[in-house]
């Protein structure tokens, strides 16, 4: 759901898509003619793609705007064990339809004073979703990407516990350069380096939240 | 009341449409014979009383009551023993959503409840978001530019 598609670019590289999760809100196309299968992650994905930033308008006089995705999903989520809505880190139609499809949410965040900020925004989205649309979502927890062993990173992480109390999962994502090449190569870092501190870590932390 | 985000505004909705709205209060204590309850009304002589629950595991009262959806409404919530109503809230003012939270502020003085002939009928309505309302000025729109 996200419109710079980062997530699909990771997964694919540069190839293109007869059909994206686009077709899936705007045209209504079943979600599971959307789904593509990446062999070297061994998931199933619905790309993204560019013409996602102009669906705010487009959906803006559709009755049930807000549910789109929600209803694409309930088609095919049996299939599947776990359903991951990547979004853009902006509040707008899409990520509103990402929540109302979702019971939990992850937010991965940069531990940053800026970062703080984001978290009470998306706190007050969930709230606003709960008195407005009445869809209550539960935040599973906080993942620390980027991670250097800082005061103020320390502070913030700190911070994310004692003033929101939330959940901050105990595995850290480290900031470390095998996880970009990873997605520049377009395959798992746990394939492209297994023993490098960011698959070790996104290792445990996959554990840490199936758990 | 503060503006309505569109966003968080359910499109399936139009104004006059019936949605469950659940009232939760926070920050009233009370004795085991006493009970809590809450009184809705609006300017169009709507008025309705509900009983709240106490929550088993938060520190809240809940209770669910009819509303029309995005409507503006005036609820007062008061405490009731044997004797009769001893304790009841400031009013507050809403627009009618899925849930309603309030934290409970004493009334001074004489514990009447309000009314809704006595609610003044020219509060400024904010005009609801629903799909249907926007389809009428998107149509112009498209009329307009020939798409």
């Amino acid at each position: 759901m996200d419109p710079q598609s980062s997530a699909t670019h990771a997964i694919f590289g540069d190839r293109e898509f007869d059909n994206t999760v686009f077709d899936v809100l705007i045209n209504r196309l079943p979600a599971e003619q959307a789904v593509v299968h990446s062999e070297d992650f061994d998931i199933d994905v619905i790309p993204s793609e560019i013409m996602l930033s102009g669906v705010d308008i487009q959906l803006a006089a559709h009755f049930g705007r807000e549910r789109i995705l929600k209803k694409a999903l309930d088609g095919i989520k049996r299939k599947y064990d776990v359903v991951i809505i990547d979004c853009s880190p902006s509040l707008g139609l899409l990520t509103v339809n990402a929540l109302l499809a979702s019971k939990n949410i992850i937010i991965p965040i940069c531990p940053e004073y800026f970062s703080l900020k984001g978290i009470e925004l998306i706190l007050e989205t969930l709230k606003n979703l709960r008195i407005g649309l009445g869809h209550k979502v539960e935040v599973q927890g906080i993942v620390i990407t980027r991670y250097r062993n800082r005061k103020v990173t320390n502070d913030v992480i700190k911070d994310v516990k004692d003033t929101f109390g939330l959940n901050v999962f105990n595995n850290f994502i480290p900031d470390n350069i095998s996880v970009e090449e990873a997605h520049h190569r377009h395959i798992p870092v746990h394939k492209y380096a297994p023993s490098s501190k960011g698959a070790k870590a996104y290792g445990a932390l996959s554990k840490e939240i199936i758990i | 009341m503060s503006k309505t985000n569109p966003l968080f505004v359910d499109s399936t909705k139009i104004g006059s449409d019936s949605i469950g709205c659940r009232i939760e209060l926070s920050g009233l204590d009370i004795e085991g014979d006493q009970s809590v309850y809450v009184k809705f009304c609006d300017s169009n002589g709507f008025e309705e009383s509900t009983q709240l629950q106490q929550h088993p595991e938060e520190p809240i009262f809940f209770g669910k009551i009819w509303l029309n959806h995005q409507q503006h409404v005036t609820f007062q919530f008061y405490v009731m023993n044997h004797e009769g109503i001893f304790r009841t809230s400031v009013p507050s003012q809403a627009k009618a959503t899925y849930i309603i939270e309030s934290k409970w502020k004493e009334a001074e003085g004489q514990k009447e409840l309000i009314d809704a002939h006595s609610l003044s009928p020219d509060i400024e309505e904010e005009k609801p978001v629903s799909a249907l309302d926007e389809l009428g000025d998107l149509s112009s729109l498209i009329d307009k530019w020939g798409l």
